[in-house]
């Protein structure tokens, strides 16, 4: 017997998928975290050389935050259009629930790999 | 002031980053923009936008490149379904473009290769040749190859700007005979200078490429020649006996001359072996030279400086110019006198390349048509593809991509063809080409642009039209194949019969024209002629005339100096009554008594030579009508004239009119016929050629008694000899190539647009099979529902004839202008080649229009 299906709109949402996600990602995650609501490309981006201590690529860092979109892990908001924007909307981005759970789950794989090892020699 | 950043930069970085990310991003730069213009200003803001550019490129292009390869291989997997769904449609398209794509590949070899000639040279840029323009004193002038002998030297003192002069003297085809008594005749053979070797790039293989040809009575041979001559003994050094008794010294050797070398060579000896007076005369143009210009002088300015160099050894009055002319542009474009080398014509590579694109272009309409005729089939696909999300661009894409893949397979079979039909293209041009794609990687090139051309060309309007349907209409059932794609179609059927149209007219034209200067009345009779060359005494050569006159298979014998077809050879004339600045340039050349008799030529006025012991018409001379007409005597004979080469020096010979001959062609047909003047041979020469009438019969015993008897005679000598038939081949062998050629063209050009045609009417006969149903069931007959299925296809024949035959006309006017002697251009040629495309045009489509209108209309009328 075929299944019924209903009318109502069947509102699909993007599981993210488990994977681990790169060393940049990480990066970019935890900075949008950092700068909360001020997160958008040019903020991420100085925060991002911050951390690294080398200066990055826009687009670079574009291209990995365009991945994490279709991944469901960051979500855009658009803000207010501003002149020197060139009349265009700031876009921010906002961790979504599964990218927090995949920055735990990275978190929680370096406590596991880091403990309990044998300390450096010298 | 506003400061945003400039926008096509912008526009491109925009190009270059996700469009899901895009928005954000460029937001992002024009921010940053902001702030550094702010900061630093505008141009440092632009230079950031330069570096995110440049820096996002190699990302950029391996994305780019990964998503391109994984696209095109969709399309090539559906472009290749499509292509085996239908056989025979697919057929059509390739093999129509496969042949043009094998003709065009074929042409383009020739083209480059006639291109490519002279350009091997190291040095082939700064290699001029000084040619000389030649003011009459009737104010007419002519550009020549032949240089004052005593020029080399003066440029060699005066023009510091060049850095070697070498003469080039043609030494004729000598006989060498080596130590141990074997003889070789040595084709072609020029006295050149030293320098000769320096300045152009001949690699020595033995000797000293910087002495070789610097002491008197050195030759230095080709690899190939050598080999000849000495076998496995080594060339170098060896001592040979030329035929004038000289003894030459081997000083070197070089590899054989390239193909594409407008001078061609098998043994070249040291221009000091000849007598330097010859070399001091300022009124004797005949030396060619060579010059290499110093590559940081400019060429405009040393040609100007060489312009007048002549007033300063010819005196003011001279009016003679010198120019330079480049190296590679010998060639092609070359027309001048004293042309040693056979040259190619520039206006056939151009007449053969429009040729081949034009059938380039049928076979790109063939498929053009095909596929816009087939659009109604594939309107569902692409209307169901549109509905699952295709974008146009992406079925653009889709169709672009199975042209390719067509033009691509069609390009590998055109590749075999090519390689298939080379040895018989070389034939006919002429030519040792070879297809090596490997080593010749700048058409490798070409082939893949000229691929990627063609898909575009002929994908392009298919791609267009197919992509534009609307899904709903389409998939409703309501398929419009468009009254604006059945007009193209016309129009390019159209078209591509005009060009066939044209073809076959200009062919026509082409071959009637050559048949012409095959075949006109030249003004005497050399069908039979032999030609011996037979210099020397004139006793032994006398002798041997009458000897050959005894068999009664030999008609006629008669010596002269140059060729009655090419009497090339002229001077200057001055004549009783004239003003003491009225002189003439005239031919002339010098015969025997028996030469006019020979050839049946027809004395009009006065009498032939008289020579015998008592006798012997030194002081006479036979002129043509042109000649007394430009002098304008009404009453010849017995006037007096003079003549001398060198008008300066004021020595004239006299010389009586004796007779007038009836004008005849002493030159090709490409002249008009000029004036010219016949002498007797003087007593103690035999001019060089015997002409020799024979009988039809048994030619090859003749041939061998004139072998025994030249031998007997001349026993130091090869005997050869040449029919002036074949000569007149010979000259005209430019012109037969062409006629060969472009008949071909135009035969495949034909072809490829019947199968295009075919294709078509087999296509618009299958969509209106149940129209045909439907007309027989209401008694139409075959005949006429035949009739009914043509008339559309020969009123496009009848419409392509219109646009034809002013086209066609007006090229032949224009190509046969080049000609002073001419076939007219007949009607004739114009309504047999239309009847000739309707015919064909009607054959194929009346094939498929017969079969069509023979089907039970019970089958085609049947519902599914």
């Amino acid at each position: 017997m075929q299944p019924y299906l209903s009318n109502k709109r069947i509102h699909i949402r993007k599981e993210p998928k488990m994977r681990f996600i790169s060393r940049l990602e990480e990066i970019i995650l935890l900075s949008i975290w950092r700068l909360q609501d001020n997160a958008y490309g040019i903020t991420i981006l100085e925060e991002v050389k911050k951390a690294t201590g080398k200066s990055w690529l826009t687009g670079s860092i574009y291209a990995s935050l365009g991945r994490l979109l279709k991944n469901g892990i960051v979500e855009s908001i658009e803000g207010e259009p501003t002149p020197e924007r060139g009349g265009r909307r700031k876009i921010y981005y906002r961790l979504t629930h599964g990218g927090q759970q995949a920055l735990l789950a990275v978190r929680r794989l370096n406590e596991i790999i880091w403990s309990s090892l044998p300390p450096f020699n010298g | 002031m506003p400061k945003s950043p400039p926008s096509l930069l912008a526009w491109l970085l925009g190009r270059m980053i996700d469009s899901d990310t895009r928005y954000s991003a460029m937001g992002d730069f024009e921010e940053r923009f902001h702030g550094i213009a702010d900061e630093k200003g505008r141009l440092k803001a632009c230079l950031f936008f330069w570096a995110q550019l440049i820096l996002l490129l190699p990302a950029f292009l391996k994305n780019f490149i990964y998503r391109s390869i994984g696209m095109f291989r969709n399309y090539i997997k559906i472009g290749f379904r499509n292509i085996t769904k239908h056989k025979g449609f697919s057929f059509l398209h390739i093999a129509g473009m496969a042949i043009g794509l094998a003709l065009f590949i074929l042409i383009a070899l020739y083209i480059q290769f006639e291109l490519s000639f002279d350009t091997f040279h190291t040095n082939f840029k700064q290699i001029y040749r000084v040619e000389q323009i030649l003011a009459h004193e009737s104010g007419s002038s002519e550009p020549t190859a032949g240089c004052p002998t005593a020029l080399s030297g003066a440029l060699k003192d005066d023009i510091p700007e060049f850095e070697a002069v070498t003469r080039l003297i043609n030494w004729g085809n000598p006989l060498v005979t080596t130590h141990d008594n074997r003889k070789f005749e040595i084709e072609r053979v020029y006295a050149v200078d030293n320098a000769f070797l320096q300045i152009f790039t001949f690699p020595m293989i033995q000797g000293d490429i910087k002495t070789a040809l610097k002491e008197p009575n050195s030759m230095v041979l080709t690899e190939t020649e050598a080999k000849r001559v000495f076998g496995f003994e080594e060339a170098l050094g060896q001592v040979i006996r030329v035929d004038n008794g000289d003894d030459f010294k081997v000083t070197g050797v070089i590899a054989d001359v390239p193909k594409n070398s407008h001078l061609r060579f098998d043994g070249l000896i040291s221009v000091s072996t000849m007598n330097e007076n010859v070399f001091t005369r300022w009124f004797d143009n005949w030396v060619p030279l060579y010059v290499k210009l110093n590559p940081e002088k400019s060429f405009e300015e040393t040609n100007e400086k060489i312009r007048f160099f002549l007033k300063k050894y010819q005196g003011d009055r001279s009016r003679n110019e010198l120019y330079l002319r480049p190296l590679e542009k010998i060639h092609l474009y070359a027309e001048v006198s004293h042309e040693f080398a056979v040259v190619g014509s520039i206006n056939s590579l151009i007449i053969f390349g429009a040729v081949s694109i034009f059938v380039l272009l049928i076979g790109c309409i063939n498929f053009m048509n095909l596929e816009t005729a087939r659009a109604a089939d594939r309107a569902r696909e692409v209307g169901l593809r549109k509905v699952v999300g295709a974008q146009r661009a992406s079925l653009v894409k889709q169709f672009l991509g199975e042209s390719f893949l067509t033009v691509t397979l069609a390009m590998v079979l055109a590749v075999i063809l090519a390689l298939v039909l080379l040895p018989e293209f070389n034939q006919i041009v002429n030519r040792q080409l070879s297809l090596n794609l490997l080593d010749n990687w700048v058409f490798t090139i070409g082939l893949v642009i000229l691929v990627m051309l063609v898909s575009i060309l002929s994908g392009f309007y298919p791609a267009f039209v197919l992509s534009s349907f609307r899904p709903v209409q389409v998939l409703r059932g309501k398929v419009s194949s468009g009254a604006r794609n059945t007009l193209l179609r016309m129009i390019l059927v159209v078209f591509q019969f005009s060009i066939s149209i044209g073809l076959i007219i200009g062919t026509t034209i082409i071959l009637q024209q050559n048949n012409y200067l095959l075949k006109r009345d030249l003004g005497y009779n050399s069908e039979q002629m032999m030609v011996i060359p037979a210099g020397g005494p004139s006793q032994s050569v006398e002798t041997l005339r009458i000897k050959l006159l005894e068999n009664s298979n030999i008609k006629k014998a008669a010596m002269h100096d140059y060729m009655p077809h090419s009497s090339t050879n002229w001077c200057y004339i001055s004549w009783e009554g004239a003003g003491p600045k009225d002189y003439i340039k005239m031919n002339v050349n010098y015969i025997d008594e028996y030469f006019i008799p020979a050839y049946e030529m027809t004395i009009l006025e006065g009498r032939n030579f008289i020579s015998n012991m008592r006798e012997w018409d030194e002081n006479a001379v036979i002129l043509n009508e042109s000649a007394a007409r430009r002098i304008g005597w009404d009453d010849p004979i017995g006037k007096r004239l003079r003549y001398n080469v060198d008008y300066r020096s004021r020595k004239w010979g006299g010389a009586t009119v004796v007779g007038i001959i009836k004008d005849y062609h002493f030159l090709s047909l490409h002249h008009t016929i000029g004036p010219i003047m016949l002498r007797l041979l003087p007593k103690d020469s035999s001019g060089g050629r015997l002409s020799l009438k024979i009988a039809t019969l048994d030619v090859p015993a003749t041939l061998a008694f004139i072998e025994k008897e030249y031998e007997n005679i001349f026993p130091n000598r090869i005997f050869e000899y040449s029919f002036l038939d074949e000569d007149f081949e010979q000259m005209y062998l430019e012109e037969q190539k062409a006629g060969q050629v472009i008949s071909y063209l135009a035969v495949i050009a034909i072809f490829i647009a019947c199968l295009g045609l075919f294709g078509l009417s087999s296509y618009t006969t299958k969509q209106r099979t149940k129209e045909i149903g439907i007309r027989r069931v209401f008694g139409a007959s075959v005949p006429s529902i035949t009739l009914h299925l043509t008339k559309d296809f020969v009123k496009l024949v009848v419409l392509a004839n219109l646009f034809a035959w002013p086209a066609a006309y007006y090229a032949m006017q224009v190509w046969l202008k080049n000609f002073p002697y001419r076939v007219g251009i007949s009607w004739l040629v114009f309504v047999t080649a239309g009847i000739a495309a309707m015919v064909i045009a009607l054959a194929t489509v009346g094939f498929q229009s017969v079969r069509a209108a023979r089907i039970n209309p019970a089958d085609s009328l049947r519902c599914e």
